[in-house]
């Protein structure tokens, strides 16, 4: 269900970029290397001696290129590698392998006029000074990124007024709500007009106003600007109100790599059907649709429907069967149906069900392809 | 609780305390070779002094092996709860432990007991290598009588700074902020207790004061038995006063204690 | 202005560009940490009241010494006095630009918090090696110089105009060294987790700056000349006050100017070692 207020950014065709890229990504991986150790003293004496060494796969040789002003979401379970991704276009992490540029540099050589003209903002750590104003951290900024007075004044104008924060720039951060918070560490990270903004998670733990305020506010700035948004969130709408184009990645490779909207319509086989009888109803377990696989019965919300509510979960081309075969069952006072949830969809694809794999993976007819 | 029932629980507790400091070996050692860094230079200061004629009321063999000695002493002694108590007690984290079945002091002095444990393990080699260094001024050999009087005397001084640290923190139940009297506390006492230098040599017109004074026993007496010629009957007495002076930090610090458990109970805090 | 031309041409044109730059930074920390000061004015006057209490107890030792003998290897009282003023007055620096942020190494390292430092268009071992400032500990500055003034009016003499050259140049290297020996010891924290403990250690080595290292026997004085150079950072301004840096010593002050460009390199290079295994390694 899309509950989210849908910001316009840049629509771009999906994966596909229409000027030269400005973030190019060949078979960049990332593999850990650890060593470890049991705990206490033993472990200690042990390790010295003879160290374990593990290593694990975090990126497994994603390739994709970003255009100028796309605003790109990247989606996937924990672990699955998003922000080691992130920290590899940022050049907080050093690539194992493959070939990574934004901007035409290299990010992790580093280079001052790299890192001038990108920013990142991660949802659970703040770059702000806690016991001060958010304006003195502001003026930080200025001189960390070299801005000119006039410059940085007309800057903090502009975000102020956009974020709807004039008022609260005198106030000690600490006495910030949440969401006024990341209001300054948006601010923050625009100041300096970086062309490429990097974001983790920035809307956790904000109230749902305070989300929507953020996203209008990056919707806004990718439009005025042309900044190229990337945005891992495992806030859906948080991509649905921004993304045009989403990478998803699981285990490290990307799964996915195209517009929402063709995710969404690949990978929606199943409908929600939601059958309201006038008497408590069963529906068998080895019912014909049920035992196939095409039909699967879910928990109905409301706890006092007494069995009279029956919920589930169809394959599009049970669909016809299935209502067909309700009415059999008992007296039916309601029906509905609808689209099923993209939340679930995408954790089935994270649980890698074959059906959401596939489907991914573009097989050809339904019915076909199914393990 | 019967006395082999604290008994046990106290054991459990030390056991599961020296499990946990093992972990950080590392940090052990570090906050050893801390307590041992000043000695050293006292040491080596004071020996400079005597080298240069300075005409001290005690000679380089005192100075050696008090300050030697010193970090077990002070170390054995020791108490850090009055902090950790205070800010435990005004967050209100004190309800968690108070519905625990032991007691939030059984769990201090098993913490207390079981750190040194493993703090004593680390630090005899670092004293060892110290003594070697300074071997040719250093008198180990007195009777075995001032080594069993040093433990008995090192033991009450860790009664007294524990019952000391335990009424200090008790303050936490009407004081909002401890840190500027702990503050003032512990310079103050790392001149009398004899921590800094050894008592005897301050200044004459100090030293009646010193002598009587109660952080005396906390580390200087024990450091006495051994290092100064104490006679039998001066060490016995010295003992006596010692144990008075214990009596009353335990009985003060308890008293404190219940006294604050009391109002805090009754707020219903 | 266009806000593209900013971003076309470099940063920092040139090295000394860059040095303004990071100027003007420390300058915005300075300012910042006087926000917040003004804020907590109990904890200034606070650690004012400490730092008088801390000097008058750490001052305790020599006067009982002194009070047994005239001079320790030939330093009196004064002279005594003069050195633990200028080790005073270093602490106080360091304490207000440096000890602050090394504490903090290992909380960056263990909490991930330094990819929000990374990330800027700065020197990262600058950024955090001054990034906080406590201005209250300056105090200790003045007491130091005042314990200095104190030790050579005590001692009735004047110090020669060259000696104070000497004593300003050593004294800024002393600082330079000590702030060198501080940030190795907690870029140790990319390596092991203990270094919180570590660092509190090499607190307490503060502690022999206070007296010449003559007092000390000679390996301790080596050490106290390579490894945490006070024989720079306290004896030897000292020295240049009171008895004068005479004979081979007049080298002491160029020496201790190569030794702290040296050590300037050698913790960045050290540094630079310790945030290439970050970026390899953490996840």
């Amino acid at each position: 269900m899309v509950s989210a207020v849908r910001h316009p950014g840049i629509a771009m065709p999906g994966g596909r970029p229409a000027s030269s890229p400005i973030i190019t990504v060949r078979d960049l991986s990332k593999t850990y290397t650890f060593h470890r150790q049991a705990p206490g003293l033993r472990g200690a004496i042990r390790g010295a001696i003879r160290r374990q060494t593990e290593s694990r796969l975090a990126v497994d040789a994603l390739t994709f290129d970003i255009a100028p002003g796309e605003v790109v979401g990247l989606l996937g379970p924990n672990g699955a590698g998003k922000t080691t991704t992130l920290k590899m276009l940022t050049g907080l992490l050093d690539p194992t392998d493959g070939e990574v540029r934004v901007l035409g540099y290299r990010p992790f050589e580093r280079k001052t006029d790299y890192l001038r003209r990108i920013d990142l903002v991660m949802g659970q750590k703040t770059m702000l000074w806690w016991d001060v104003p958010a304006l003195e951290s502001f003026y930080l900024h200025k001189e960390m990124y070299g801005l000119s007075d006039a410059l940085f004044r007309e800057s903090l104008d502009e975000l102020a007024a956009l974020l709807e924060v004039e008022d609260l720039l005198q106030v000690p951060v600490r006495k910030l709500s949440l969401g006024e918070r990341m209001k300054m560490e948006l601010l923050a990270a625009l100041l300096h007009r970086p062309e490429v903004v990097f974001l983790d998670e920035p809307t956790i733990g904000l109230d749902v106003v305070a989300k929507d305020r953020v996203r209008a506010f990056l919707a806004g700035i990718n439009l005025q600007r042309g900044t190229t948004i990337l945005v891992t969130s495992h806030d859906m709408d948080d991509i649905e109100a921004l993304c045009s184009r989403v990478m998803i990645v699981n285990h490290g490779r990307m799964a996915y790599d195209g517009g929402l909207a063709d995710l969404v319509q690949r990978i929606q086989p199943r409908k929600r059907v939601r059958a309201t009888f006038a008497a408590p109803v069963t529906i068998a377990p080895d019912a014909a649709l049920v035992a196939d696989g095409l039909v699967r019965v879910l928990d109905p919300d409301e706890a006092d429907s007494g069995g009279n509510v029956l919920a589930l979960e169809v394959e599009r081309e049970a669909l016809g069967d299935l209502l067909s075969t309700l009415p059999r069952l008992g007296p039916l006072v309601d029906l509905a149906v609808a689209d099923a949830d993209v939340e679930e969809i995408i954790r089935d694809l994270f649980i890698g069900t074959a059906a959401a794999e596939s489907a991914i993976a573009g097989s050809p007819a339904v019915g076909e392809g199914r393990q | 609780m019967t006395l082999g029932e604290v008994f046990r629980v106290i054991r459990r507790l030390v056991v599961g305390g020296i499990a946990g400091s093992l972990a950080y070996p590392v940090d052990f050692v570090f906050y050893m070779l801390g307590t041992i860094i000043g000695p050293i230079i006292a040491a080596l200061v004071w020996r400079a002094a005597i080298a240069a004629g300075a005409d001290l009321p005690v000679d380089a063999q005192y100075i050696t092996t008090y300050f030697v000695l010193l970090s077990l002493v002070s170390m054995l002694s020791s108490a850090w709860l009055s902090m950790f108590m205070a800010d435990t007690i005004r967050d209100g984290r004190l309800n968690v432990w108070l519905a625990r079945p032991g007691s939030f002091l059984y769990e201090m002095a098993a913490n207390n007991i079981a750190e040194k444990a493993v703090k004593l393990v680390i630090l005899v080699p670092m004293i060892a290598i110290f003594a070697w260094f300074m071997r040719d001024s250093l008198t180990l050999g007195v009777a075995p009588w001032r080594w069993g009087a040093l433990l008995v005397s090192t033991l009450m001084a860790a009664l007294i700074f524990f019952w000391i640290d335990v009424a200090m923190g008790s303050l936490g139940f009407w004081l909002e902020d401890i840190s500027g009297l702990e503050w003032g506390r512990s310079l103050l006492t790392r001149l009398i207790t004899g921590q800094m230098i050894p008592l005897v040599l301050f200044p004459a017109w100090m030293q009646g004061f010193l002598h009587v004074q109660p952080f005396r026993y906390t580390v200087s007496f024990p450091l006495e038995i051994v290092v100064s010629n104490l006679s039998a009957q001066e060490v016995v007495t010295g003992l006596g006063v010692q144990a008075l002076w214990t009596a009353l930090f335990v009985i003060g610090g308890l008293s404190l204690w219940r006294r604050g458990l009391r109002s805090y109970a009754a707020v219903g805090a | 202005m266009d806000a593209n031309q900013i971003q076309t041409s470099p940063l920092d044109p040139t090295t000394w560009a860059a040095v303004r730059r990071h100027a003007r930074l420390w300058r915005a920390f300075v300012a910042i940490s006087l926000v917040r000061e003004v804020q907590f004015r109990a904890n200034a006057l606070a650690t004012l009241l400490v730092g008088v209490a801390q000097l008058v107890v750490s001052l305790v030792p020599i006067l009982l010494i002194f009070s047994f003998t005239g001079a320790v290897h030939g330093w009196s009282q004064a002279d005594v006095l003069v050195v633990a003023g200028f080790q005073q007055a270093i602490v106080g620096l360091l304490a207000a630009f440096i000890i602050p942020n090394m504490n903090r190494i290992s909380e960056y390292v263990e909490r991930g918090d330094l990819d929000v430092l990374l990330i800027r268009p700065v020197n990262a071992h600058v950024l955090v090696a001054t990034r906080w400032v406590r201005p209250a500990e300056l105090f200790s500055v003045l007491s130091g110089f005042g314990l200095i003034a104190i030790g050579l009016i005590h001692r009735g003499t004047m110090p020669s105009a060259i000696g104070i050259v000497q004593a300003l140049v050593l004294f800024a290297a002393g600082f330079v060294l000590l702030a060198s020996a501080w940030s190795v010891v907690a870029t140790c924290a990319f390596w092991t987790s203990s270094m919180s403990a570590g660092t509190m250690v090499f607190g307490d080595l503060m502690e022999p700056g206070r007296y010449p290292v003559a007092f000390f026997p000679r390996a301790i004085q080596v050490f106290l000349v390579a490894v945490v150079p006070w024989a720079f950072a306290s004896t030897f301004p000292a020295e240049a006050l009171t008895h004068g840096l005479a004979g081979w010593r007049w080298s002491v002050a160029p020496l201790a100017i190569a030794f702290a460009v040296v050590a300037v390199a050698g913790s960045h290079a050290f540094w630079n070692r310790a945030i290439r295994r970050y970026s390899s390694a953490s996840s």
